[in-house]
């Protein structure tokens, strides 16, 4: 294959994308609190090659129901190079990639290389994906994949595309249960392509049908049982009440153009109403649906606000090479072809322009404070193996990692039984001010250790914790941090 | 009892089967006519009548198969829970049925349940089984009851597809996907009082749409039971035989006939025993009620509703002339979100449509061979998935021989009323025949949601001074704690009510073998303070 101009700006652009992500990724000593259970995962499949299935830690003890491909891909990195270097790395190096896989979208649906290229570049730097700095998150690979078999899915009838888009779907089904958003994306155009009167492909909906019937019977399988336990709020993950508005929030039209940037927005919906009325090509309709699905899901409050948004976000940029292609196609039939050049220069300059602000102020995930792991590494070393320790919710995977000791809960919610009331029990133990309620709630979680972070105090609002007499309580640790040693009072 | 209940199937099936030969060579001889008179081609259309009728002992064939495979299953689940020594019928309506026919023995006629408090209107289920009772003296006769309710039903059900024009072949598929049903296997391994009014149901809507004056009375007759059974089924199958008529375009006469005479006998024995007939089933909409994978005990599986609505899109595109028809479909499955028996109804009719998507896909000209095989597989996969998940949840149902030998042993203590969760309710009043605070039919009550709360509280109780108030008002004697109450109330933990239990000198342990704990509640008697006496 002979190497052009247009694959060396790829190139160069996928570099440039990796190397101001790894740029913020280092900045930070620590990672998300999150990106604590992916660690884990990985650590305990380069040990033993399997996924943690039956946690004695996590609240406790508990069973996980988890898709470990991403945890695999990680584990096998870490061969390579050290764990914590390869969770800063490849999900930098798959956010990356995404943007050649929008590249490739943009071209196959505009059939013109500088709009691709264009769109490939607000995909690299799309306010919402810098979000993801920091994360360990699961959702670089899936993202990739998922734009991977729309891509196959646009092919599909070239040789050997079925087979890719079968093998990409059981890739996803190993990854994340985005999959099931581009299928009913696919349906949705199916619907709207009989509508507009035109041919379904049969090999399109043979194949959409396939992975549907693959994607619901897999997940059915591995979540029989939280479908049981949860029911229909099992879509909601079994997030506690009072959690699931920040996990779920409501979508605003400024939170949207926050996260998608001004001009991906505007170009891509108005390349949704070229497609829905104009042009009609398929494969912008396609994408058009996807974006509909995201958008409609993100309102409903059925996916996370962040997935819901980056899906959305990627969407209209891709919409919108089709756009830029339109007015580009305009600007070179005029009687000043030169100004397409200039057009071009002034999109990418109205992107810088409109995305550097939220650039330098999108709030990256947050990390721990040092002085907070240095007390969880503390407890590694000085309390018992079997102990459990109370933390907020979103450190129950630091405790799990760090201090290699039992959490009371985490946030992985799903197959927990009675989570509003744990909770609330947790959210009670920083807060309270009765001896007597404080007491009880502890030896119902069979605490041992009250890990009262410099997050704790900022969050509850308290310096330290009010019932901890000295009758009951012995401050094991005092470094900016508390650590409380239950001396196991019965009231 | 196995050799009669073989016969009966055999010969129905046989007989069955020869309708429809009788038919299909009909059929066959009126084309072949034509065909000679045209054509004279005598020779060539014997070869074809041969083929036809090979055709049709094959098809035949496949109904045997459907009917073996129903069989097979409805009997599965029971043998695979006598094996694990537990008793036949899981847990639930069946035991209810079960101890008011054994009080029917004593008393034809019973106005009210003794030992739950509730009214009861005369229904002919509990009668028959009452009299299954007497004549074979025995409750192991009763095995054989929701076995040949579903096996008939079954057939019936294949005889109303032959109503509406089905083919032999895609009739007998239907009666295969049924016997995959959830809901199938759920009321016909049990005595539910559904199972018995789909029986009659569809066994009035076949004798009504038949020609024969005998068998219309006999389906006037049925539907005087039928209405006395169930007043929801009644309704359900009036209408469902109102869309049949209408479009069969046959006359309303026997129809009316049968409903007002339905209607008379109800009002008739209602105001005879001064009792209103209950309409239930009906309940709000919830996903948890309406799919057997969140916990429905009578509910759809989620990927028969999706080849179900292949299926519709396939039939409506096909049928011009029969689309009231599927329309009245498209109504009852919007009620079944409603209505627990309509879901029983809806389960039968879905079990068409997934045959006709089934077929649709199978001979289907793809355009990928492998596609084709997985889709297919995949299908088939989630058919065997669905039954084989709710074998396991019907063989795993409690009651277990230690929760029965526990409530046989429970049955000699003095009278008094028992807390444990809802499910165990009619467990507890069927073995140990004493009162419970909560069973499933304790919704009829309209303090139900006190009796909960009350419950609830106990059972997170953990001070005697916390749950005595509650334990004094409620009358409560007893405390059955079964395992299943263990994980699910206390997460294994002694804590709550079972905490209580074991650390309060006001209850006294009357069992405890297998992780089953019988509390009996003796209040401790005031201690009157030295000096004043």
């Amino acid at each position: 294959m002979k190497i052009t101009k247009e694959h060396l700006l790829l190139a160069l652009l996928f570099l440039i994308t990796l190397g101001v992500r790894l740029f913020f990724v280092f900045q930070a000593q620590a990672f998300d609190y999150d990106a604590y259970y992916t660690l884990r995962q990985a650590e305990h499949i380069r040990e033993t090659g399997f996924p943690i299935l039956d946690d004695p830690l996590s609240y406790s003890g508990r069973t996980f129901l988890t898709l470990p491909l991403f945890y695999y891909v990680l584990a096998g990195f870490s061969f390579i190079i050290p764990l914590e270097l390869a969770a800063k790395i490849l999900p930098s190096l798959f956010f990356a990639a995404l943007v050649i896989v929008i590249f490739l979208i943009a071209k196959h649906v505009t059939k013109n290389k500088t709009a691709a290229l264009i769109s490939a570049l607000f995909a690299g730097f799309v306010p919402i994906i810098l979000t993801t700095v920091n994360q360990v998150s699961v959702y670089s690979l899936g993202l990739l994949l998922i734009f991977l078999l729309s891509y196959t899915f646009l092919r599909i009838e070239e040789k050997g595309f079925t087979l890719l888009s079968i093998i990409l779907t059981i890739l996803l089904l190993l990854t994340h249960t985005l999959v099931f958003l581009l299928l009913i994306a696919f349906f949705v155009y199916f619907v709207i392509l009989i509508l507009e009167k035109q041919k379904v492909s049969s090999r399109e909906a043979e194949t959409a049908l396939f992975l549907f019937f693959l994607a619901l019977w897999f997940n059915i399988l591995l979540y029989k049982k939280a479908f049981f336990l949860h029911g229909i709020s099992f879509i909601w993950q079994n997030i506690p009440a009072p959690l699931l508005s920040s996990y779920f929030t409501e979508i605003s039209f400024f939170g949207v153009i926050y996260a998608v940037g001004v001009l991906p927005l505007l170009l891509g919906v108005y390349a949704i109403y070229n497609a829905s009325f104009k042009t009609k090509n398929r494969a912008a309709m396609l994408y058009t649906c996807f974006a509909l699905v995201s958008f409609i899901m993100l309102w409903l409050k059925l996916i996370p606000f962040r997935a819901g948004l980056l899906l959305l976000s990627l969407n209209l940029i891709i919409l919108s090479a089709s756009s830029i292609k339109t007015f580009i196609v305009r600007l070179t039939k005029t009687k000043a072809p030169g100004f397409a050049s200039i057009f071009i220069g002034l999109i990418i300059l109205l992107f810088v322009l409109t995305t550097a602000p939220s650039f330098i102020s999108t709030p990256k995930s947050e990390v721990p404070p040092e002085a907070d792991l240095a007390a969880l590494k503390w407890m590694r070393n000085n309390t018992d193996a079997n102990d459990v320790v109370l933390g907020r919710v979103e450190e129950g995977f630091l405790i799990n990692y760090l201090a290699e000791r039992k959490n009371v809960a985490d946030s992985n919610f799903l197959l927990i039984e009675e989570i509003n009331s744990r909770y609330e029990d947790i959210n009670k133990l920083f807060t309270l001010r009765l001896k007597s309620e404080a007491v009880r709630l502890i030896n119902k979680y069979n605490i041992d250790y009250i890990f009262l972070s410099t997050k704790s105090m900022k969050e509850y609002n308290v310096s330290r914790l009010y019932y901890a007499d000295k009758e009951c309580f012995k401050v094991v640790y005092d470094k900016d941090t508390y650590v409380y040693h239950f001396l196991g009072c019965e009231i | 009892m196995t050799r009669i209940l073989t016969f009966i199937i055999s010969w129905v099936v046989k007989s069955e089967v020869r309708n429809w030969r009788k038919e299909e060579q009909r059929k066959i001889k009126a084309k072949q006519t034509k065909k000679i008179k045209s054509s004279k081609m005598q020779n060539k259309t014997n070869f074809g009548q041969k083929n036809e009728s090979r055709r049709v002992g094959r098809k035949s064939g496949n109904l045997l198969i459907a009917i073996s495979i129903i069989i097979l299953f409805l009997s599965l689940i029971m043998i695979l829970r006598l094996v694990k020594d537990k008793p036949v019928f899981p847990r639930g309506e069946s035991y209810y049925n079960l101890r008011i026919a054994e009080s029917l023995k004593n008393s034809a006629f019973l106005s009210e349940d003794s030992l739950e408090g509730t009214e009861h209107y005369p229904n002919p289920y509990r009668h028959l089984i009452t009299a299954l009772l007497l004549i074979f003296n025995s409750e192991k006769a009763l095995l054989f009851l929701p076995l040949v309710l579903g096996v008939a039903s079954a057939l019936l059900f294949f005889q109303l597809l032959s109503f509406i024009g089905v083919k032999l072949g895609a009739a007998s598929s239907s009666l295969l996907i049924l016997s995959f049903t959830p809901a199938y296997l759920v009321l016909f391994t049990g005595l539910y009082l559904t199972g018995f009014t789909l029986f009659l149901s569809l066994l009035v809507i076949v004798l009504l749409n038949s020609k024969r004056v005998f068998l219309q009375i006999t389906g006037i007759i049925c539907s005087l039971i039928l209405a006395l059974t169930s007043v929801t089924g009644f309704a359900l199958t009036i209408l469902i035989l109102l869309v049949f008529y209408l479009v069969l375009k046959k006359n309303l006469r026997v129809l009316i006939l049968s409903a007002i005479a339905s209607i008379t006998l109800v009002v008739f024995v209602s105001l005879s025993f001064r009792q209103i007939p209950r309409v239930l089933g009906f309940h709000a909409f919830n996903f948890k009620d309406t799919l057997s994978l969140l916990g429905a005990q009578l509910g759809f599986d989620i990927f028969l509703l999706l080849i179900f609505l292949i299926g519709f899109i396939v039939v409506w595109v096909r049928a011009d002339n029969k689309r009231f028809l599927h329309l009245g479909v498209l109504a009852l499955f919007a009620l079944s979100f409603f209505n627990t028996l309509a879901r029983a109804f809806t389960s039968f009719i879905i079990a068409y449509y997934c045959a006709v998507a089934i077929n649709f896909l199978y001979k289907r000209k793809w355009e990928l061979g492998i596609i084709r095989t997985g889709t297919l597989l995949l299908v088939l996969c989630s058919l065997a998935f669905s039954a084989a998940n709710q074998m396991n949840l019907l063989v795993s149902a409690q009651p277990d021989s230690s929760l029965a030998e526990a409530l046989i042993s429970f049955k000699d203590l003095e009278q008094g009323r028992t807390l444990a969760d809802e499910p165990s309710g009619f467990l507890i009043e069927f073995y140990a025949g004493k009162e419970a605070w909560l069973d499933d039919n304790s919704f009829l009550f309209k303090d139900y949601k006190e009796k909960q709360r009350v419950a609830n509280t106990l059972f997170e109780s953990v001070r005697i001074k916390d749950a005595e108030p509650f334990l004094n008002q409620s009358g409560i004697r007893y405390i059955l704690i079964t395992p299943a109450m263990k994980e699910e109330l206390w997460e294994n933990n002694e804590k709550g009510l079972w905490f209580l239990v074991k650390n309060s000198e006001s209850f006294v342990k009357r069992y405890q073998k297998d992780d089953i704990e019988l509390w009996e509640y003796k209040p401790m008697p005031l201690q009157t303070e030295p000096g004043l006496t």
